[in-house]
């Protein structure tokens, strides 16, 4: 009887595990790899590391592959995936979400509710610039790690008081900073300006002073005054031509901006091409 | 024959010359003044007297070529009776013997007698100190072209001009443009529109010259325009004395194309002028009738001034009317040169520290 019973707890527990574990780790996996990007061993790490530090920041953070976008721009695609699986701590559905598309290579960062309070716009620079190089060359779960302990950092410096921005920059590091090549790039195009404007200067003094004789062109000085009388004219109107320019954005004087994505849910983020 | 006219002072006899400073014939020994038209009337009379006739026996020498012969002439100084040979154009000079000033009025007699002059206002002197301002003003001459260069030449000359009189009817048509820009959160917007426009005028130009002496460098001549005509007087040959007058030697009909080049170039610009309110105009294609024009032959003062330095000549031009100083000056390359180098460094730190004032750097 002792041994029945004890027989009916293992099987009871058996069952069970799986519900009370995926219940733990909640509904919705943290690392969904899509693409296939991860071998088996790294998934797994990076499974782990992903749930143990989003049940301890109380913060979801997310890592998506997908092969392609199914015609959606990279942010439209973030957001909605973050939304429709139910992302999120609290009310505020607190978290991020990395997502990376092979189709066109495009990488972005979506944000909600803490979210975007502690990952600005600066942060989402810091992160280009953190993970991206691992993106393109190609070592994925380098990223995501990268991605995971970034945004970790992000979170505790957020809550300690203030989030990362451009007035409390993380090791000095500036968005807006030109790399030593495009500086020197800037100080050659100078000289070479400065040369060719003197150049220019000189030519034409030159001119003058070898070239001072030369035929007038034109008979100004001998119109009588106020002679002209215009008998005939228009002015026809033919056709008209519309260029227009996308505008720059203006370098972000900090915080994080926000959009609203189609379940009206509000996010912030940032991504490019990698 | 040609005759060979110099005038003397009615006073003492001397030979006297039309000076540029008071604007009347002036005697520079006894210092009698002359009314240039008092003149005239002794003039006239000089004119009646016959020319002086000279027969050489030719036989011992070799005769000129007749082409050659074609462009020589030979006159006699009345006050020294030295013989001045001049080309066929040359209508006063001065005496090589004597220094005195000659007008060789046969000249003047040939195809067509001037009809204005506008008598010289500045003397030599002047253009002198002209052609000093002018080199001093230079600072990138070779040091040496001040202390080297020496006048070789300094001649005062009535220059034939044709003075061409026009009305015209001109009509241009232009391409336009109206630029507009805006924009929205996303895009800033440049709209063009395009216009087809059309000017059509008359106007009247008067008196463009037209360098009428071979001799003379047209660019040289248009350089020092422009003339002030209202002061132009009717021709009188005392005008002349002291100073070297060339007949023309091109046409007038050979002149008109270079006037209406000048004209149609200001047809245009003044029609252009007319078009407002554009962003750009850019003119298609035009013509010009001239619907009345009239020529006239005068004579203008010019100052020419020849130097030298290591080897080339230099011209210069004054207006002796004006004043208006020209010439080309050499230039020295390790003054210039050095120039360009700062001018460079200058620009460049300058626009260095602009990058890092807009954080580009």
């Amino acid at each position: 009887m002792k041994k029945v019973l004890s027989l009916i707890v293992v099987i009871a527990l058996l069952v069970a595990l799986p519900v009370f574990a995926f219940a733990a780790e909640s509904d919705k996996p943290l690392l969904v790899d899509e693409a296939g990007l991860l071998s088996e061993s790294e998934f797994s790490l990076l499974e782990e590391k992903l749930n143990s530090l989003s049940e301890e920041l109380n913060f979801d953070i997310v890592v998506v592959t997908v092969d392609g976008l199914d015609g959606k721009s990279p942010m439209v695609f973030a957001d909605d995936y973050y939304d429709y699986n139910g992302y999120g701590y609290g009310e505020s559905h607190d978290g991020c979400l990395f997502l990376i598309s092979m189709e066109e290579r495009d990488w972005y960062v979506s944000t909600t509710g803490y979210g975007i309070t502690a990952i600005t716009d600066y942060g989402i620079d810091y992160i280009e610039s953190a993970v991206v190089p691992y993106l393109s060359s190609g070592d994925y779960y380098g990223a995501f790690n990268e991605f995971a302990e970034t945004v970790v950092d992000f979170v505790v410096e957020a809550r300690n008081g203030s989030a990362y921005d451009i007035d409390n920059t993380i090791d000095g590091y500036n968005p807006n900073e030109r790399s030593t090549g495009d500086k020197i790039k800037t100080v050659l195009i100078c000289i070479a300006a400065g040369l060719i404007i003197s150049l220019i200067v000189t030519f034409g003094i030159k001119r003058s002073y070898t070239k001072a004789v030369k035929f007038n062109r034109d008979a100004r000085n001998y119109l009588v005054p106020n002679s002209m009388k215009i008998t005939n004219s228009y002015d026809n109107f033919l056709y008209s031509t519309v260029t227009k320019v996308k505008i720059q954005t203006e370098s972000s004087s900090g915080g994080s901006s926000t959009h609203t994505s189609s379940s009206g849910t509000s996010h912030g983020g940032g991504g490019g091409k990698f | 024959m040609a005759e060979i006219l110099n005038y003397k002072c009615p006073h003492c006899d001397a030979p006297i010359q039309f000076n540029a400073g008071t604007q009347n014939m002036k005697c520079p020994y006894c210092d009698s003044e002359f009314d240039v038209a008092a003149l005239r009337s002794k003039d006239e009379i000089l004119n009646t007297q016959p020319a002086d006739d000279f027969k050489w026996d030719e036989s011992e020498h070799e005769n000129w070529d007749p082409a050659e012969e074609e462009g020589i002439k030979v006159f006699v100084c009345k006050t020294c009776g030295g013989e001045i040979v001049g080309d066929e154009n040359t209508a006063a000079t001065k005496c090589p013997y004597c220094d005195n000033p000659v007008v060789l009025s046969g000249r003047l007699s040939g195809v067509l007698k001037p009809d204005y002059v506008i008598p010289f206002k500045l003397d030599k002197n002047q253009a002198k100190q002209q052609l000093k301002n002018y080199v001093n003003s230079k600072k990138f001459l070779p040091n040496l072209f001040k202390s080297e260069n020496h006048l070789d030449e300094i001649r005062g000359l009535y220059v034939p001009f044709w003075l061409f009189d026009s009305d015209i009817d001109a009509q241009f048509s232009f391409d336009a443009t109206k630029v507009s820009s805006w924009s929205d959160s996303k895009y800033n917007y440049t709209k063009t529109d395009h216009y087809d426009v059309f000017r059509k005028g008359s106007m009247s130009f008067e008196n463009i010259p037209v360098d009428g002496a071979s001799k003379m460098p047209d660019d040289l001549m248009e350089s020092i325009e422009p003339y002030d005509f209202s002061q132009a007087v009717d021709f009188q040959t005392a005008y002349l004395a002291g100073y070297i007058a060339d007949k023309y030697d091109i046409g007038k009909e050979e002149s008109i194309p270079r006037a209406n080049e000048r004209v149609k170039v200001s047809a245009q610009d003044n029609l252009s002028s007319t078009v407002s309110g554009y962003s750009s105009v850019t003119a298609k294609n035009g013509s010009v009738q001239v619907t009345k024009g009239s020529s006239k032959y005068a004579l203008y003062p010019v100052w020419i001034l020849n130097t030298t330095y290591q080897g080339t000549k230099y011209v210069f031009a004054m207006n002796g009317q004006t004043g208006k100083f020209i010439g080309n000056l050499p230039v020295s390359n390790a003054k210039i040169g050095a120039f360009c180098a700062a001018l460079t460094v200058g620009i460049s730190a300058a626009a260095i520290v602009v990058s890092k004032l807009l954080g580009l750097l």
